[in-house]
Order: structure tokens, then C-alpha cells, then sequence
């Protein structure tokens, strides 16, 4: 693409109309302003999508078998082990990834935060797709995938905690969508739809809180179903909704580094003034937040070891595993951040973000899958089941990508700014 | 002006925070008292009169029409079969399994028969978010398979590890696990097959009041011959299957860890935020906003910009 | 499993009658049956046929028949309250233990037919218990098939192939 752009001085659409002042046809704007054959021609150049297509060719096949010959094809099926990758990685660590959205829309809209704006469309879209990626992992998870709106409208069990994660990550992704609304209409050439999404964002932003709050708690909530099941150290009866939602600042501010990082490095030519200027005043800002939260969090982990009077499970090896856990996962990177901040030192956030979010993942991992049935075996998933989990995380990354190179996200659209 | 958008915006948000209290409160304390039926029936299993013949297995698989297993029911080599070194487990062919336990000290080897316990105030029930399990007055714990979305939420909760899922299907899978035998038997008064196929009168079908009385007499004319325990008296919140045992239960593969409390007890701390959270988040934020905002700009004046523009 | 034929017996009892007019003394072994037939579980199973003289020549009748032939209880709690009591007039097993389908309800009157009886075994839990223990302890029969024989219906019921 950067080749490309170099090419052609009317690249990449930053605007509603063209340098001649004829205006982007839809297609046009969909394909980059490229022809087919080039548009072709910069997928085929870049290796990513080599890799993509390897993990696809045999990602698909699978897929089809899920949905031809059940679950059961392609995980191992066990009664012991009900949820496997696709929640313990899909719903369970996508979900706190993607908390960038209620976060920054806080910072931006609630707080006044104005010089985290260039910033906030992008961990907007990082929540919508995480969210939206974790019900597309529960749709592949879901023995009966077509019932997805059951638990809404055709037979409720309200005081079920899984009731709760339903309806707010519904409605949360609906807000979410009316939150980058905006950008949408701008990529679309109808800013003045706009207007009425801007009236409502402030109730948006706030519902996006209450919504936040209780449906990342509630998932750490559904464990405290399992008392005897998952190991004392990582389920807190009395704190695991709080665990849950403390670790989901820091995974969503640690997430939207990540992105931007990736985005300001492998998509330069995207991104524009403002998010190239500020970006590295706005990723020292999250790392602050980050490590605030992170420590927050230690001390809520602290007292639920010492609430429950968990000490001595620390000297067995599940506590080697679990002071790992909380040594490489929030500790270091905790540190990591307090450093950057106080040394200005942006690489040293950026290293600290991918190791953070790392952490988040590990923690969801050994709370759904190795810390589960720790009086049992552990259960290894099946490889067909690991491959659809990376197979569903690269539609994610194409659907990312495909978003990031043409709404404007990470860039204003001309036209807005006048 | 501008402070007024505010304003309403905010009370227009208070409003949808309450009707979403409203509407999505988990009722916390309702499900709690599910109601524990008097008369509800159960099952009392001696182990000490279990002695493996499998009988029950067979009258459940054949009552509940579920798939012939590969080996006979008089195959005794069962027992011997493990997966990931536990021994065999309810799955979606087979909703009660029997198992033998060689204990350090008993001349002769113990069984135990698997199968749903059918809780009081079953997890199963309290986790499901579509409402797909019932707790009917004789004391089975059912379910629907027709509102079932297959999250399999119920098998997490369950502290028994009894509900299975048919993963073998892909157009109609559902939970599988025992029903006492609701439809066919217990709805009409009379007791699941298993009960009646048992040649040791090893299980013994009888309001559950009873059986814990019959469990205790039996305990006490022979403190010699059993643990001074019925198992499922009061584990996660009493159950309506019940145990004796001569050897101390966790020997025999029983869970001794589960607590007395029913399973939804632990999961109270977090439905309690639900509503508060609902209600006080709204206000509270919403004060943040005008704390942290007053003395700018507010954000909202682009607005005009933004219509400007799009002239 | 349906029930056996309403009119099934365990044991054919021959001298009952005559026995009753010498009630305090334990019954002989002479008065015995040779054998006796148990078909309770004819559906699944073929009938089977008890040695009855070879079980008494062997064993106390006690040893099963508890108090009832008059000879004093084995077990230590009857023994409370049936040390002395002479020999009934059916000392079949049928004869005390029907074919039960729940537990009763234990007595609320606080008599003594109901306070202690009341975790009776029906008839196939009786056998059984009573059978079983011992042949485990004196090195009798104790797998299923050793006495019942299956039927075609308890061929298809345990899924035993030809």
C-alpha cells in the first residue's frame, strides 16, 4: 500500500472528495481508490495475507465440519471441561481486550479529556470488535448457534448471572455501534446524521459504564458458579467481579497501545496528524492509567488471598504458577509502565502494553481452562480447536484492518475539518 | 443551551438507568428460596449393599431409550476403564454409571452409582440463563431442551459434574443427564427405573423427610457398619439423591468439599452489585462529567461545527 | 422391569399349619421343604430353584429365617425385643416382605410395628441381601448369572448377544 501511495499522489482517501474536486464513488472508496488489479496486487504483496490464507485454508474446512458435525468434531468433546479455547480465549479474554472503548470514551467524553480525542475512535472500534468477535466465538461455541436470542426474547432466566453478560454485551454493542456511528457517516459523505448520535453520546458513554462494569464483573462472576472447581487462588467469591473488571482497564488501555503501535508502524500512510503527533504523549497517558489500575488491582488480589486466608496454597506449586501469573503478567509490566512514564521512555509503554495484555490473556486462560478442574487433569484442547481459535482471531485482525484502512479512525475525514 | 443538552441528556440517562434496573435486575433474593417441597420424593443409596451388578444402568438406558453401549451390561470389565485416570462418567450415552472402589482395609470392593443427585436448589437451575431447568414438587430436576442454546453454563455450576452435552450432534444437541425419570414414572407416583430394577434394595425411593430418617435409624443400629454422614443431607444445599457409606465417602469418590451452601450462595456477593451499580453508576457519572467539564469548553459546541460542515 | 405375577411365591410351604400347635418350640428341619422355586423376577430372569434341605442341613434357620422358626434371633438389635418369641405361623419370606415401592412413611403412633420395622425390605431386597452376604462370606454363588438365568427379554435388557 505505501508503494502504492507513493504512486499516486491522490492516495490514500482522506476525504469525501478528490484532489480534482469530483467526489469518491463508494466503490472507489471500498477498494482504496485502487483499481481491481492493483487492489489486488498490493493483497498478493503483502506476506501477511499469505499467512492469513494458510491459517484460512484449513481454518474453513474446520469451521464447516463444526457446523456439519458438531462440536464434538473438533474439540474433545469433554464433559469435565464444558468450555474450552473459544470462551476461555474468545469471550473471556476478547471481552476485557476490548474495554478500550468504555475507557477512553470516559476519559474523552466524560472527563473532558480532550487531548485523548485522536485516539478515542480507535479504541472505539477496538472495543466494537472485540465484542463483536467474542459473540462470534460464542456462535461457533454454542451448541445451538441459531438460539443466540433466546435468553432475550423467548425464555428468560433472569437471575442467571450469564443472563446479565447476554443483555449487556447485546446492548453494549449496540452503543458501541452508535458510537462510531459518526465515522461511519463521515466515510459515507452524510456528516449531518452525525447530529443526532453527538446529543445522546454523553447517556451512550455513561451506559457504556454501567454496561461495562457489571458485564466484564460477570464474567469473572460466572466462576464463582464453580466453587470447588476452580483453584481457590484464582476464584475470589467475594472479589472476582471486581478482579474481572480491574484487569479489563488495564487489558483495554494495554490493547489500544498495542493496536495504535501496530497501526502507526506497519499502516503509517493511514494515519493522520493528529494521531501521529499526539500518539506518543497519548500511549505515556494510558500507561499511567494502565499502571494505576495495575496496581489497584494487586492490592484487590492481595485481599482476596488474604480474605479467603489462601497463604499456604502460595507455597504449593498451583502458587508458583499463580505468583508467575502475577509476577510476568502485572508486576513487570507494572513496572515497565511506571518507568516509561516517569523516563518519557514511549518504547519501554509499548513493550510493557504487549506484555500486560499477554498477562490478561494468561489470566482469563487459567481461570477458564488450567486453574478449572484443578483437582482433575488439565485438558489440553484439541489442535482443530486451537487452529479455529486462531482461524476466528484472523478474521478479527482482517475485519480490523479492513475498517482501519478506510473509515476515518485513526485519521479526520477532510471534510470534517473544513 | 449547551448546558441544558447536558442536562437532559442526563436525566434522560437517569431514566433508562432506572428502567434498566427495572428491567434487568436479577432477581437475587427470589431465586433464592426456590422452594423446598415438603413432599418431595428421593433416593437413598447404601453403598454397603451395592454390589456392582449394574442392573440400574441397564433399566436407565433402556427406559430412558438412550444409545446400546459397545460392551453388555453383564460386562463386569467396565469397572476397570478410566479416561484422563478417573473412572467412568455420565456422558450422553449413559446418564447413571456404577463404579468400584477398592478400599485399603474392606475385604470386598464398594460400588457407587453416578447419576444426578437432584439438588434443592440446584446450580444447574440457578445458572441457566434461559430457563431451561425446572425443580418439580416430587423433587426431579428437568429440563427443556427446546429453549436450550447449548451454552453449557449448567455444567460448569454443576458440583457433581453430572449434566452432559451431546456434542455428537450438531443440528440437535442438548444436555443430557438423568430426570428421575420424570415423564415416564416419577410424575405418576411411581419410582425411576433404576430404583425398581435394583436386586440389593441398595437404592430406596421414598419421600426425601423419610429416607433421612430411614438413613439415620440405619446408621445408628450399626455405628459400626456406617460413616455417621448421609451425603446429600445438606452438600450444595441438600440434595434429593442420598448416600450411606461404611467407608468415609471422599474413598468412594464423593466429593466431600462441596459446601453446605447451595452453589448460588457464592454467586450472591456479585447479583447483589447488579442494582446498585444500575442505579448509583448513572448519577454518579453523570457528576463526574459536570465535575471534570464545568470550567471548559464544552465538548458539545462542535455540534455546530459539524452542521456547518455539512452544508 | 415390570412386577412378577401378583400370585408368585417364594416358598412352598408344606408343615405351617402343623407346626403352629407346638409354639414354643423351634421348627425341625424334617418339616422343611425340599426346594423352593423363586420366580419373582421372571421377566428378566428364569426361575430359580432354592435347595432349601441343603441351605438347612447346613446352616441355623436363623440364619435366615431371623426369629421367626422360633430358634431366637442372630441379629443382635431383633434380639431386643424377639429372644423369646415362639415360631408364626408363615415363616415365608413372603409372608413379612411384600413387593415395596417406597420407603413407608415411618410411624408417627410409637408403636412398635410401626417404630421398628419400618426400613423392611421388600421380597427381592430381602433375598437378595440375604442371600448374597452370605454366599459372599461361605463361598456360595454370588454372580448374577450364576443363579439367573436371563430370559430372551433379559437377553435384550442387559444387551447380551447370542
Amino acid at each position: 500500500m505505501k508503494a502504492l501511495i507513493a504512486e499516486d499522489t491522490h492516495l490514500p482517501i482522506t476525504g469525501t472528495s478528490q484532489n480534482t474536486g469530483s467526489a469518491w464513488s463508494l466503490r472507489e472508496k471500498i477498494f482504496l481508490g485502487l483499481t481491481t488489479s492493483k487492489y489486488l496486487e498490493q493483497l498478493r504483496r503483502n506476506p501477511v495475507n499469505w499467512l492469513l490464507l494458510i491459517i484460512f485454508a484449513v481454518g474453513v474446512p474446520l469451521l464447516l465440519q463444526r457446523y456439519i458435525y458438531g462440536l464434538g468434531s473438533v474439540t474433545h468433546a469433554s464433559n469435565d471441561y464444558p468450555w474450552g479455547l473459544f470462551l476461555g480465549f474468545g469471550l473471556f479474554a476478547m471481552v476485557p481486550l476490548s474495554a478500550s472503548g468504555f475507557l477512553l470514551g470516559t476519559t474523552v467524553m466524560l472527563f473532558g479529556r480532550e487531548d485523548f480525542h485522536p485516539i478515542e475512535r480507535l479504541a472505539l472500534l477496538n472495543g466494537l470488535l472485540g465484542y463483536f468477535f467474542a459473540v462470534v466465538y460464542l456462535e461457533v461455541d454454542l451448541g445451538m448457534p441459531w438460539r443466540l436470542a433466546y435468553p432475550m426474547f423467548v425464555s428468560l432466566g433472569p437471575a442467571a448471572v450469564l443472563f446479565l453478560v447476554a443483555w449487556h454485551v447485546a446492548t453494549y454493542l449496540s452503543v458501541q455501534i452508535a458510537e462510531l456511528l459518526p465515522a461511519f457517516f463521515e466515510w459515507l459523505g452524510r456528516p449531518a446524521w452525525k447530529y443526532y448520535i453527538k446529543r445522546i453520546s454523553l447517556g451512550l458513554t455513561i451506559a457504556g459504564i454501567i454496561l461495562s462494569t457489571l458485564h466484564q464483573g460477570a464474567l469473572g462472576a460466572l466462576f464463582t458458579y464453580a466453587p470447588t472447581k476452580l483453584h481457590p487462588l484464582w476464584l475470589s467469591v467475594e472479589f472476582m467481579w471486581i478482579h474481572f473488571l480491574c484487569s479489563a482497564v488495564f487489558g483495554g488501555l494495554g490493547m489500544v497501545i498495542v493496536s495504535s503501535t501496530l497501526i502507526n508502524r506497519f499502516m503509517s500512510w493511514r494515519c493522520g496528524k493528529a494521531f501521529r503527533e499526539n500518539l506518543d504523549y497519548m500511549t505515556l497517558g494510558l500507561a499511567k492509567g494502565a499502571s494505576f489500575a495495575m496496581f489497584t488491582y494487586l492490592v484487590i488480589k492481595l485481599v482476596a488471598v488474604a480474605h479467603d486466608n489462601e497463604w499456604e496454597h502460595l507455597l504449593t506449586g498451583w502458587g508458583f504458577y499463580y505468583l508467575m501469573e502475577i509476577g510476568i503478567g502485572v508486576v513487570l509490566p507494572m513496572m515497565l509502565f511506571a518507568k516509561a512514564v516517569r523516563d518519557g521512555a514511549v518504547a519501554l509503554a509499548r513493550w510493557a502494553a504487549f506484555i500486560a495484555v499477554f498477562g490478561v490473556v494468561w489470566n482469563r486462560l487459567n481461570t477458564a481452562l488450567f486453574a478449572f478442574n484443578y483437582q482433575l487433569y488439565q485438558d489440553v484442547p484439541y489442535w482443530k480447536e486451537i487452529w479455529l481459535t486462531v482461524t476466528l482471531y484472523a478474521l478479527y485482525f482482517i475485519v480490523y484492518r479492513f475498517i482501519v484502512y478506510r473509515l476515518p479512525i485513526v485519521f479526520d475525514w477532510e471534510e470534517y475539518r473544513a | 443551551m449547551l448546558e441544558k443538552i447536558s442536562r437532559r441528556s442526563i436525566l434522560k440517562n437517569g431514566l433508562a438507568g432506572t428502567i434498566g434496573a427495572l428491567l434487568l435486575r436479577p432477581k437475587a433474593g427470589e431465586s433464592h428460596d426456590i422452594k423446598k417441597y415438603p413432599n418431595s420424593m428421593g433416593v437413598l443409596v447404601d453403598l454397603t449393599r451395592c454390589v456392582g451388578c449394574r442392573s440400574c444402568e441397564a433399566a436407565c438406558n433402556a427406559e430412558q431409550k438412550l444409545p446400546e453401549p459397545m460392551q453388555p451390561f453383564t460386562d463386569m470389565e467396565v469397572f476397570e476403564e478410566t479416561e484422563h485416570g478417573r473412572q467412568r462418567r455420565t456422558d450422553e450415552t449413559r446418564y447413571t454409571v456404577v463404579n468400584r472402589y477398592e478400599v485399603p482395609g474392606q475385604d470386598h470392593p464398594l460400588f457407587r452409582k453416578v447419576q444426578c443427585n437432584h439438588c434443592q436448589e440446584p446450580a444447574c437451575l440457578s445458572s441457566c440463563f434461559v430457563n431451561a431447568y425446572t425443580k418439580t414438587p416430587e423433587g426431579a430436576v428437568i429440563y427443556n431442551a427446546d429453549v436450550c442454546v447449548g451454552c453449557r453454563t449448567c455444567m460448569v455450576a454443576c458440583p457433581f459434574y453430572i449434566p452432559t452435552f451431546k456434542y455428537s450432534s450438531a443440528f440437535s444437541p442438548q444436555i443430557m443427564k438423568c430426570v428421575f425419570c420424570y415423564d415416564t414414572r416419577l410424575k405418576f407416583g411411581k419410582q425411576p427405573a433404576c430404583v425398581e430394577a435394583c436386586p440389593q434394595e441398595a437404592l430406596l425411593f421414598g419421600q426425601r423427610d423419610d429416607l433421612i430418617k430411614i438413613g439415620r435409624r440405619r446408621i445408628e443400629e450399626n455405628k459400626d457398619g456406617y460413616q455417621d454422614h448421609i451425603y446429600g443431607e445438606y452438600e450444595a444445599g441438600g440434595t434429593s439423591w442420598m448416600y450411606l457409606s461404611s467407608v468415609p465417602f471422599e474413598e468412594v469418590g464423593f466429593d466431600t468439599n462441596i459446601p453446605h451452601e447451595p452453589i448460588l450462595d457464592s454467586v450472591k456477593n456479585f447479583l447483589g452489585i447488579v442494582p446498585m451499580v444500575l442505579t448509583i453508576w448513572p448519577a454518579l457519572f453523570a457528576g463526574f462529567h459536570l465535575l471534570a467539564t464545568r470550567k471548559e469548553q464544552p465538548r458539545i459546541s462542535d455540534d455546530k461545527n459539524g452542521q456547518e460542515d455539512a452544508q | 422391569m415390570k412386577r412378577p405375577k401378583p400370585g408368585a411365591r417364594i416358598f412352598y410351604l408344606l408343615l405351617g399349619g402343623i407346626l403352629c400347635s407346638f409354639p414354643a418350640l423351634a421348627m425341625d428341619i424334617d418339616d422343611a421343604p425340599e426346594s423352593v422355586t423363586i420366580d419373582y423376577l421372571q421377566e428378566l430372569y428364569e426361575p430359580v430353584t432354592f435347595d432349601h434341605r441343603m441351605h438347612a442341613e447346613n446352616y441355623a434357620c436363623n440364619s435366615c429365617h431371623h426369629h421367626t422358626t422360633g430358634d431366637g434371633p442372630h441379629n443382635a438389635v431383633c434380639g431386643k425385643c424377639h429372644t423369646t418369641s415362639p415360631a408364626v405361623d408363615d415363616v415365608s419370606c413372603s409372608g413379612c416382605h411384600e413387593e415395596k415401592k417406597t420407603a413407608p412413611a415411618p410411624a408417627t403412633d410409637g408403636t412398635a410395628g410401626t417404630l421398628y420395622h419400618i426400613d423392611k425390605p421388600g421380597i427381592k431386597g430381602a433375598l437378595h441381601l440375604q442371600c448374597l452376604g452370605c454366599h459372599a462370606a461361605e463361598g456360595g454363588p454370588t454372580e448374577c448369572q450364576e443363579c439367573h438365568a436371563l430370559t430372551p427379554a433379559g437377553r435384550k435388557r442387559f444387551l447380551v448377544k447370542e
